[in-house]
């Protein structure tokens, strides 16, 4: 679908943690709380747990964003997993970007269990934001 | 009568090319950030030194190729063919990739089996080579009874002539698309002259396969194996490479409901390569792998064929980053200096 | 001529005599002027070593091979990456530090064989001397300025003399400069889909032959996910998505391991820049996590450990 149809939404796909940010989400629903139905929410032990990998492969099959979401730092179920996704996702960002991935594709939030509010936000900011920058091309597989 | 020859001026290269691809399309060699390369014609000036990083072989056998898609539809799986195969010009691949065809026709379109995708592309393709007027570093063609004006596999050959290149068809196929172009024809002598200069080129390097493919058979636990095979680094540049490797493995992409049976390139190099269902791996080591190698050029191939599968195209003698290439494992073996 | 090559092949006699001694990787003379990697288990084969600019540099991932099921003692050259690229092996538990003897040897820049064989002809023989390269190509000797026929890797090299070695012969020869970040701040100017464009260029020319892998010192796993079929990660499609997703992972997996031998663009066939992901990637190490040299192996590698304080910048 071209930019320019008005039908066309953005698609997020979201890695939450299942601690707090996926507690988040959860909330966010619990509490009525409207927000785009733009994400595809993929539950994940940690934001520690996330793979860079993983957001390339949701690129190439056809997502327009992607959301690495985790606990608030020092709040990790884990204690630590949610530091060294910082530093990884810090480079893999600058990373995708170099790439030629445009800034802002790849967001990284903290979003603890008790912040449903929060996470209907960040899903709203990112669908206005990827709706400006359009649908995502770039890495995304063609047909067979 | 006399084979007609006709005279491309370099300044007529571009409309040449474009009149080629009016009909089909061109597929020449291209320089990419210092690369060169195959790569279709769009309309830049090719540029036709050496023989390419990779060779022709590339646009018979691609890399990856659709065997056929399929869509899971309720009740049943929809086949769906891959795509018709394109008419092309092969533009100014050297007698070496193109000898090399001739290899490859033995063994995927002689027999009971054929390869009926790399057929059709034989069968699509007009062959225009370019025979070599200097020699890389590496090219030992002679050695394997490929000269550097051969006309194996080519349909035209051309002879480069100073800034010019001098063509002569050298099958029926290739004489209708000359006579098609409308090109000045070219002087007897000059042809001759140009044919001379690279029928007489002297190649770099030379060995001889010979001795060693009659010894091979007693040499399959010969400690020269183990040795050599220590500095292999267990990439696959060789046979991505090689004119003459022709090595695939068939795949199943899934996405979802619909996909498709893909065959891409495969490297007897490669550790995965021969592991079977249940983990066994016949070739367990760097040695048995590197072997198989060598033994499939210089030993089953000519046992079976008559000549080495191999056209001293000189691309591993540059590219192995362990020097560990055909003319030297030839030459370790007994086959020159 | 090299003045310490021969007190070199005596310790390396000597270490051969030794009990328990598997293996010592150094180089020996190869044809058409190459040197190449040699792996010597008996002292008379000493008088065999070489080291000169044609010497590929890429001895440490040997030991990989040389050291499986295996218990004794391995020997080898390393000139600056060398050394850096066994420290990293040693860091990432592939090979025991007891179980090596680094022989360190300064370095005289790696050549570009092919460029020398472009402008020289058919090469015999590249040594160095002093400064300057002589090189007997074509049937002549050349007195070449190395700086003319470097790797391109070798011109900023950060570090030409081993560290930490068991012992050390001759005296360094290059001097040791500052990586230069020129071309990733180039491209990091460029708008982002020039820059798509310029990275999809490069890996459309991939093989897969997977070489930079084979010979990276930071590529030592057992089992590398680039080659699970299930899931297949990568598979085996050669499209242009599955080439960035190589591309991509390769570099993001040696980010804050890559030691910058370069020895991945060095191999590469087509001739993909593949230092400039590494460089990238060390740069920006270097920057937001305050390392200092992003290329030598720390106790904890930056990704490995954290700090409280971190920056977000990606908020």
């Amino acid at each position: 679908m071209s930019v320019g149809e008005q039908s066309w939404k953005p698609t997020i796909v979201a890695f939450c943690c299942n601690w707090c940010s996926y507690a988040g989400a959860d909330l966010a629903g619990t509490s009525r709380l409207q927000y785009p139905a733009t994400v595809r929410i993929i539950r994940v032990p940690c934001s520690g747990r996330v793979n860079p990998q993983f957001i390339v492969r949701a690129f190439q099959r056809g997502a327009d964003g992607v959301l690495v979401a985790g606990c608030h730092p020092g709040d990790c179920h884990y204690s630590t997993g949610n530091y060294y996704a910082r530093r990884r996702f810090l480079l893999a960002t600058r990373f995708l970007e170099y790439l030629g991935i445009e800034p802002g594709r790849l967001w990284v939030r903290w979003i603890s269990g008790s912040e449903g509010h929060k996470f209907a936000t960040v899903i709203k900011e990112m669908s206005a934001a990827l709706e400006r920058l359009g649908p995502n091309v770039k890495l995304r597989e063609g047909a067979l | 009568m006399a084979t007609p020859a006709y005279k491309i001026d370099a300044g007529r290269l571009p409309a040449v090319l474009d009149d080629l691809a009016r009909h089909r399309q061109v597929i020449t060699r291209m320089d990419r950030d210092g690369v060169n390369v195959f790569a279709r014609y769009t309309g830049d000036m090719p540029s036709l030194r050496g023989n390419g990083a990779v060779s022709a072989r590339e646009h018979f056998l691609p890399r990856m190729e659709k065997i056929h898609g399929y869509q899971l539809a309720p009740g049943e799986v929809r086949l769906s063919p891959a795509g018709p195969v394109e008419p092309a010009v092969l533009f100014g691949a050297r007698p070496c990739d193109l000898a090399a065809l001739e290899l490859l026709d033995r063994v995927l379109l002689e027999g009971e089996f054929l390869d009926t995708a790399y057929q059709a592309r034989r069968a699509a393709t007009v062959n225009m080579a370019l025979a070599c007027d200097s020699a890389g570093p590496g090219c030992f063609c002679r050695s394997v009874g490929v000269s550097p004006a051969g006309t194996a596999g080519s349909d035209v050959i051309l002879y480069p002539s100073g800034q010019a290149l001098l063509a002569v068809a050298t099958t029926a196929r290739g004489a209708e698309l000359l006579e098609s172009l409308g090109l000045p024809g070219a002087a007897k002598d000059e042809v001759d002259r140009a044919q001379d200069a690279c029928e007489q080129l002297v190649v770099p390097v030379a060995v001889e396969t010979g001795p060693v493919t009659a010894r091979l058979g007693q040499r399959l636990d010969d400690p020269y194996w183990a040795e050599a095979s220590r500095r292999c680094l267990g990439c696959g540049i060789c046979t991505y490479i090689c004119p003459t490797c022709y090595c695939f493995a068939v795949h199943d992409i899934n996405r979802g409901s619909q996909g498709a049976r893909v065959r891409c390139w495969d490297s007897c190099m490669f550790k995965d390569f021969l592991t079977m269902a249940g983990g066994h791996n016949p070739r367990p080591t760097r040695k048995e792998r590197f072997r198989q190698r060598f033994l499939h050029k210089l030993q089953y191939y000519p046992e079976q064929y008559g000549s080495p599968l191999c056209v001293g195209c000189g691309r591993c003698l540059d590219k192995c980053p362990a020097g560990l290439d055909m003319a030297g494992v030839i030459m370790d073996l007994g086959g020159g200096q | 001529m090299t003045a310490w090559l021969d007190a070199l092949r005596d310790h390396v006699r000597e270490f051969l005599s030794e009990p328990g001694v598997d293996v010592f990787i150094g180089y020996r003379a190869g044809r058409r002027g190459r040197e190449v990697p040699a792996f010597l288990t008996r002292p008379e084969q000493a008088s065999g070593l070489v080291l000169g600019p044609a010497a590929s540099g890429a001895l440490a991932k040997y030991v990989l091979e040389e050291a499986a099921g295996t218990t004794g003692r391995l020997g080898v050259l390393a000139r600056g990456c060398e050394a850096l690229s066994l420290q990293r092996l040693v860091r990432d538990l592939r090979v025991e530090r007891e179980r090596l003897h680094v022989v360190g040897v300064p370095c005289a820049g790696v050549a570009d064989l092919a460029k020398l064989e472009a402008s020289l002809g058919a090469l015999e023989k590249v040594e160095s001397c002093g400064e300057r390269w002589l090189v007997t190509a074509g049937g002549n000797r050349h007195d070449v300025d190395p700086s003319q026929f470097m790797e391109e890797r070798c011109r900023d090299c950060a570090s030409p003399w081993p560290q930490q070695c068991n012992i050390s012969f001759g005296q360094a020869v290059m001097s040791p400069a500052s990586p230069d970040y020129s071309t990733v701040a180039a491209l990091e100017a460029l708008p982002a889909d020039e820059r798509y464009a310029f990275w999809i260029r490069q890996f459309e020319r991939c093989l897969r032959c997977f070489a930079c892998r084979q010979v990276c010192p930071a590529c030592s796993c057992v089992e590398c996910s680039l080659d699970l079929v299930d899931p297949p990660w990568l598979g085996r499609e050669i499209t242009v998505p599955a080439q960035a997703m190589f591309h991509y992972t390769r570099a993001l997996h040696v980010a804050g391991r890559c030691v910058d031998c370069g020895q991945c663009q060095k191999v590469c066939p087509v001739g993909i820049p593949v230092a400039l992901l590494n460089r990238k990637l060390a740069r920006d190490i270097q920057e937001l996590f305050d390392v200092q040299n992003p290329f030598v192996p720390g106790e904890i590698e930056p990704l490995g450990k954290f700090r409280a304080e971190d920056r977000e910048e990606f908020m």
